[in-house]
């Protein structure tokens, strides 16, 4: 099942597959694209400007947070890089927007500008912070699955429980909106079209529109541009049927052209949704989750969602976790039970394994989607019991490994990978020697990397290039203390407990030391389940980022100072009518 | 007042009262089209300290939103409209006595700098169309001479320009009303801007040490 969606500013069909997006939005982690954004923000910082290359790193690191945020990359969320430096530099310097916009009002670079641009577009309510905003919406998402999936015991409800709970809580949402004073007509929707009545349906289906001028150019060349500015309720209408006259009298096309035209259509979703904002493509996904019949549900054991078929008695799921075996299966193991011993849906699990969030799904094609959904009698192959030990062996060397050998994110795609490579052999499409080949690199790369960290392990200092006794009397002579001896330093990443952000020099120009003077350290993200939750943490807190004058520095605003000095209207004097005849 | 060189001193000098005079000119229009569809989004006084925090571009005020274009400010597209530039230009050259204020170990800038500085303005097209501005040059001068204290330069020159002269502003609407309003705060503190500028620029064409004991 998949979602067609089309958003502003873009002629592309999107689709997206609930739950599966769902899931993976939930989970995602943002520290490598915050990482990215710093980095722009250094980079920039030295520089003057900001890297269209390195953002185009940052955002294509985003993209694949969700459907919705990969499609608006290039409109909605393009300042996305801009708008989390900018929350980085409030949250490092404890400083308002305001403030922030005060110092970069006469920018004196690129960069500077660029942010003086982007807050103006904050104040003047022509942009928010977007990466602010996917971070709370990832919040909200996470709200809603667990109101509505959670359960007591883990026992799934009845269908009509959870459309209660889903309507309960978009209510709720509903009376708190009302209450608090939203436009209610204005806030998030999705209106849901036939491709060719979408608004810009004649540029999406542009073979067939051409075909259709092509008909109608004699009479559209002499039509009246249409002259009224906004349309409203009363001439919605009117204006339509004004269009629709043009082409009243045109015949149904000929065979040659209905053709070309059930060619060109074939292709084309029957239904497009249209959400106006990312909080509406959220809700978009539970209802159509609902109306679908999937159905999440808390895994008791990694306390991770995952998609659980109506009739599943089992409350674990079946995702990889780091020991290389799946919680179904750790659990059958504790209880003493056969793992694979699942007579009438022999491999069912494997289903599942297809929503697990760490394998990067999104980009397979269509074709492989129709391999997933094999007929029941296809033939499951056990993986022999030495093989499996081993990739938990290979697992386990790289688990321990990871952050060195490869990235945080290299491993989960790695892991997705290897659960790619155990299910294809379970279906028939790998043979075990593909996987020993996998298995044997990977080990090799990790018993190499083990050895060549080995040499870095104690670093030694230097010894002096004299006996000692001669150092000294050198030393001695020249009143002068012993050479230091340099330190070899261990490749070592920063260990993650020092959590300093404001030695990261992202700073408007002027506001800081210059970079070369200053120490800079591999950044650390904070260690939150959330981004959100960092957020949240301290002085750090969204709201208090969007306010006017900041947290920490109040200052009184309605001055208006140029380079220090406060602007004042002059004093003026009221002169009477004696006063001027003097 | 000695300079490093003097032709230097009186050409920059009048380019930088050329230069304030066409953003003031520029910030007027950006200001005045708030009012077509900005009102309710872009706050008047960061326009202010926009164009207040940078004296010689208006450019940045597009941050805000602003544009100028013919459906912005269509009433500014006259060439009635067009002569207030020479007027402003005008109104801030006829101030120009005022730089004699800052002093340095030389002295202050003389009669003769200071007149070649007015002439230089006038020859770059400052020009008091139709005698509106009311303040003279040597007006100035003497009040400045005689040590008195100086009107506050304001936009009165401008709203009598505008009710005479250019009828699409005059009109009673909410965009004029709201242009008459914002162009007395704005041309006060711009001029008070502007004069710090200048005063900074003497310090830089000055062959003067002016340290920190500077007499203003």
């Amino acid at each position: 099942m998949e979602i067609t969606f089309a958003v502003n500013g873009s002629n592309s069909f999107h689709k997206l597959e609930p739950a599966k997006a769902m899931l993976r939005f939930c989970e995602f982690d943002f520290t490598y694209f915050w990482e990215q954004c710093i980095e722009v923000g250094r980079n920039a910082r030295k520089t003057g400007r900001i890297s269209a290359n390195m953002v185009n790193v940052a955002l294509g690191a985003l993209a694949k947070c969700h459907p919705y945020v990969n499609a608006c990359i290039q409109t909605e969320f393009s300042s996305v890089v801009l708008d989390c430096i900018i929350a980085y530099i409030c949250h490092s310097e404890g400083i308002g927007l305001e403030e922030l916009w005060v110092r970069c009002i006469s920018p004196k670079s690129l960069y500077e500008k660029d942010i003086f641009r982007r807050v103006s577009d904050y104040k003047t309510g022509r942009g928010i912070n977007q990466w602010i905003n996917i971070v709370r919406m990832q919040e909200y998402a996470r709200s809603k699955m667990s109101f509505i999936y959670e359960c007591d015991d883990n026992v799934m409800i009845s269908r009509k429980e959870y459309r209660t709970r889903r309507e309960y809580f978009d209510l709720a949402f509903l009376v708190a909106a009302n209450e608090t004073g939203c436009p209610m007509r204005e806030l998030p929707s999705v209106k849901k079209y036939s491709p060719s009545l979408l608004p810009d349906g004649a540029f999406m289906l542009g073979r067939v529109s051409k075909n259709v001028y092509r008909r109608l150019s004699d009479v559209l060349s002499g039509a009246e541009r249409f002259e009224e500015r906004h349309l409203n309720d009363h001439n919605r209408d009117r204006t339509a049927l004004d269009a629709f006259s043009y082409v009243k009298d045109m015949p149904r096309p000929g065979d040659m052209d209905m053709s070309f035209a059930v060619e060109a259509m074939s292709g084309i979703p029957e239904e497009v949704y249209v959400p106006d904002s990312f909080k509406a493509m959220i809700d978009l996904e539970f209802t159509v989750m609902y109306e679908e019949d999937i159905y999440l549900s808390k895994c008791p054991r990694c306390e991770k969602f995952f998609i659980r078929d109506i009739g599943e008695k089992s409350p674990y799921c079946n995702r990889v976790n780091s020991s290389g075996t799946t919680c179904a299966e750790m659990v059958n193991e504790e209880l003493g039970i056969a793992a694979m011993k699942q007579p009438e849906k022999p491999r069912d699990n494997d289903k599942d394994r297809r929503h697990d969030i760490d394998i990067p799904d999104e980009n397979k094609t269509k074709d492989e989607n129709i391999t997933e959904e094999k007929p029941e009698e296809q033939v499951f192959r056990e993986l022999p019991i030495e093989l499996e030990r081993r990739c938990q062996k290979v697992y386990g060397l790289l688990y321990k490994r990871a952050g060195r050998i490869m990235s945080d994110r290299e491993f989960r795609e790695w892991s997705g990978y290897l659960s790619d490579m155990k299910r294809n052999f379970r279906e028939g499409n790998a043979e075990a020697d593909q996987i020993d080949e996998f298995l044997d690199y990977w080990e090799n790369a990790a018993k190499s990397y083990a050895g060549k960290t080995s040499r870095f392990v104690k670093p030694k200092p230097m010894s002096a290039p004299v006996p000692e006794a001669y150092a000294a009397a050198i030393a001695a002579v020249n009143n002068a203390p012993l050479p230091e001896p340099e330190l070899i330093p261990a490749p070592e990443f920063d260990s993650g407990e020092d959590d300093n952000e404001e030695q990261s020099g992202i700073s408007p120009a002027g506001t800081e030391t210059l970079p070369e003077e200053r120490d800079f350290k591999p950044f650390t993200p904070p260690k939150y389940n959330t981004v959100l939750e960092a957020m949240m943490d301290g002085k750090y807190k969204s709201d208090e980022l969007l306010s006017v004058s900041g947290g920490s520095a109040p200052e009184d605003l309605s001055e208006i100072k140029v380079k220090g000095r406060k602007i004042r209207l002059p004093e003026w004097e009221r002169v009477t009518r004696e006063d001027s005849d003097k | 007042m000695e300079f490093i060189n003097e032709q230097n001193a009186v050409n920059g000098l009048a380019d930088a009262i050329v230069k304030g005079g066409v953003c003031l000119f520029n910030a007027v229009k950006y200001i005045y089209s708030i009012a077509e569809e900005s009102f309710y989004s872009v706050d008047i006084k960061d326009a202010l300290k926009i164009v207040l925090n940078n004296i010689y571009d208006t450019d940045s005020l597009t941050a805000l939103g602003l544009r100028l274009d013919n459906d912005s400010c269509r009433e500014m597209t006259g060439e009635e409209y067009n002569r207030v530039l020479p007027l402003i230009v005008y109104s801030l050259a006829v101030r120009i006595p005022v730089l004699k204020n800052i002093k340095g170990d030389s002295g202050p800038m003389t009669d003769d700098q200071l007149y070649k500085v007015y002439q230089a303005v006038l020859a770059k097209g400052a020009e008091n169309y139709d005698d509106t501005v009311t303040e003279s040059f040597m007006e100035i001068k003497y009040l400045v001479r005689k040590g008195k204290k100086l009107p506050p330069y304001n936009a009165d020159w401008f709203k009598t320009y505008i009710y005479t002269h250019v009828s699409s502003l005059s009109r009673i609407t909410n965009k004029n009303m709201f242009l008459l309003g914002f162009a007395d705060v704005l041309f006060a503190m711009f001029y008070s801007c502007l004069e710090e500028e200048l005063f900074e620029k003497i310090k830089e064409f000055s062959a003067d040490d002016f340290g920190e004991a500077v007499e203003i």
